[in-house]
């Protein structure tokens, strides 16, 4: 493992990958302040351009906006009271109320130095735990990874909270999409409808961009413009003077840390959930909880540590054994395999230096939100100006050119549109559109697995059905997607009770 | 149409799409489609749980009209209606942008998607629309088609 570090680290040393991580992580920053545009949106708009680049360098520019994005919330919570992205929820309780007191500067650099620091301990736990995470998937035969599949689905969906069955219905959407084409063992077209342009399949990216950007563009030109509250005050003392602050709280950083870590390998919480869980442990454990809400420095340092550290977490079960816990995770999945990497042992091994690479590149990404968010964080109230009416044609034009430069074809850009209804019906009828990303991704997965498993049993589903439950890890991980729709089941009862109360 | 009439009628689409894909399944070989049969089963299971609970929700909803006399549920039909006429404007917008690019040029085409999108979004300020669509062109062409040297299509104009 050693030396595949070492591979890795030295990917670091090419100037394009210092470049593509610089650029994602000023990308990522930008889209976390920008209104209306989340890190999903962003990192399926710049999968395209990441295509014709060597695949650790595209993959550490996917990872800069990943983690750029996710911090960069907490930068219009401080100054606007708006979090830019959902991660930076808890982030509003104090930072906020720091920034209203005259010292946005200091929540900033608090904001920016405990979303680095959560963000470094997280990538380190995830170079120690995903190769011998990965290992396990050693283990994993055919009916495992057909299950892994089914219950990278079933997790999301059952925490879809409130729409348990309309995500499971998304997830059988994008499996049934993820069967358009010929099949791979026989050559029969299916739901082509004798259009060429679906004989491979529907386009991933061109998928990927369609479910995100569309919608948010609708929704975008929906809402218009609103006039925000923008604060004038802006004390002039350097962000660095307040690193001895965030030194002093390291125990504050630690926890929060390992809370976010452990929030982030759970899949389907989130960097919200991360944030606040964090920030309830440091107001249990502080001396002054009464400071708590008005502008505490434990309480921004708790919660951006938190949610940074999420991260890393979320990329733990991604890279091991190819279960994405969130959408971003969902379309960097789609990231991976456009560049042929799959997730497990073999992306560790065979692919070490791609592998080890991008979680080195994460570290330095990081490492870079503290000089290029704080630069940023300066000009924030200028840039959440921008209008809508510019912001919206623009992606739309980025979706059109990023989709045509896949394979040069127009074609694929009306499969983009068309793609880009489904995700609107999606959103305007709630259905959560990441389990259709899933069953669109790990569809071909599934579909392959499934009939490995029943060409090794001679097509016998009853013997498939008994080798389900007799196996240790597949009855495993039967019985977590069981649990996952269970509890999706008692979310959803609680939730009717307390709208029927 | 009140918001959960329009619930309704969704689950009912879903439902019609369910047995569609089933019905479509079921035309292909058995060996080539176990896979797609087993989904739409299992989706036409949850078309008609939603189906169902949709149903629930919708006789709630009528009883709560019929309790507060309110049954003409014109509060939210402007948003709505406002996102399908949103959502239609973006829909029409690429085969138009993929009409320019094809009669004219990709440089064409995209100044004149930038500059007519601005102004259908009621951008009013002709320097900044002109100005933004130049600098959008000109990082999207160095991006796309230097960087990444994607190729072009050829041009009925201007051939290619």
């Amino acid at each position: 493992m050693f030396e595949d570090s070492l591979l890795g680290l030295a990917t670091l040393l090419d100037p394009a990958m210092i470049a593509a991580i610089a650029v994602g992580v000023t990308c990522g920053i930008l889209i976390g302040i920008l209104p209306g545009l989340t890190s999903t949106l962003g990192v399926a708009l710049v999968i395209p351009i990441t295509f014709s680049m060597p695949p650790q360098v595209g993959l550490a520019m996917l990872g800069g906006i990943y983690v750029a994005s996710t911090y960069s919330g907490a930068i219009t919570a401080v100054l606007l009271n708006i979090p830019g992205t959902p991660a930076a929820v808890a982030t509003l309780l104090d930072g906020y109320p720091m920034g209203r007191n005259g010292e946005p500067t200091r929540a900033l650099a608090l904001s920016t130095f405990g979303s680095a620091v959560g963000g470094m301990i997280s990538v380190i736990a995830l170079l120690l735990l995903g190769p011998a995470l990965a290992k396990v998937s050693l283990l994993f035969g055919p009916p495992e990874y057909f299950l892994l599949a089914v219950f990278g689905i079933t997790v999301i969906a059952s925490l879809s909270a409130g729409a348990m069955i309309k995500g499971l219905i998304a997830g059988c959407i994008g499996l049934l999409m993820s069967t358009v084409g010929y099949h791979p063992l026989t050559g029969t077209m299916r739901f082509t409808f004798g259009l060429p342009a679906l004989y491979d399949g529907i386009p991933l990216v061109a998928a990927l961009i369609g479910l995100y950007s569309v919608p948010e563009v609708v929704d975008m030109i929906v809402r218009g413009d609103k006039k925000k509250s923008v604060q004038n005050e802006r004390d002039r003392k350097s962000p660095y003077r307040y690193l001895g602050q965030v030194i002093k709280q390291t125990g504050n950083l630690i926890r929060s840390s390992f809370i976010g870590l452990i929030v982030g390998i759970i899949p389907g919480v989130g960097a919200s959930v991360g944030g606040f869980v964090a920030y309830d442990a440091a107001k249990r454990a502080s001396k002054r909880p009464e400071r708590f809400g008005k502008g505490s420095a434990e309480g921004v340092l708790a919660c951006e540590t938190g949610n940074n550290a999420v991260t890393g977490g979320t990329l733990v079960p991604l890279l091991t054994l190819g279960i994405p816990g969130n959408p971003v995770t969902a379309v960097m999945l789609g990231g991976l395999m456009i560049h042929g990497l799959q997730p497990g042992a073999e992306l560790f091994t065979a692919n070490a230096d791609i592998a080890f690479g991008f979680i080195f590149s994460l570290f330095l990404s990081n490492l870079l939100l503290i000089p290029i968010g704080l630069v940023f964080a300066k000009y924030c109230a200028q840039i959440v100006r921008v209008p809508r009416a510019i912001l919206a044609p623009i992606i739309l034009l980025l979706s059109i050119v990023g989709t045509y430069s896949i394979r040069s074809s127009f074609e694929d850009v009306l499969i983009m549109f068309s793609i880009g209804a489904i995700g609107f019906l999606c959103q305007r009828f709630s259905i959560p559109r990441a389990p259709l990303v899933l069953g669109l991704v790990l569809g071909t997965l599934a579909e392959s697995e499934l009939e490995r498993s029943l060409a090794l049993v001679s097509g016998d589903i009853g013997v498939f059905v008994l080798q389900l439950v007799t196996r240790p890890i597949s009855l495993g991980i039967l019985l977590l997607s069981i649990y996952a729709v269970y509890q999706g089941v008692v979310q959803h009862r609680r939730q009717s009770r307390l709208l029927d109360q | 149409m009140r918001p959960h009439d329009r619930s309704l009628l969704f689950a009912v689409v879903l439902l019609v799409l369910a047995v569609l894909c089933l019905s479509v399944a079921f035309t292909y070989p058995y060996d080539s489609s176990g896979f797609p049969r087993g989904v739409s089963v299992v989706f036409l299971i949850f078309a008609i749980v939603h189906l169902v609970t949709s149903m629930k929700d919708w006789k709630g909803q009528e009883n709560l009209d019929e309790a507060s006399n309110d049954g003409n549920g014109s509060a939210s039909g402007s948003g709505a209606g406002r996102a399908w006429v949103a959502a239609l404007g973006v829909f029409l917008s690429a085969p138009f942008y993929i009409l320019l690019a094809r009669l004219f040029d990709f440089e064409i085409a995209t100044f004149v998607y930038l500059v007519a999108g601005m102004y259908l979004l009621k951008m009013r300020r002709p320097f900044v629309v002109v100005l933004v669509a130049i600098g959008t062109l000109l990082v999207v062409k160095g991006l796309f088609f230097y960087l990444l040297d994607v190729s072009r299509a050829p041009t009925l104009v201007f051939g290619g």
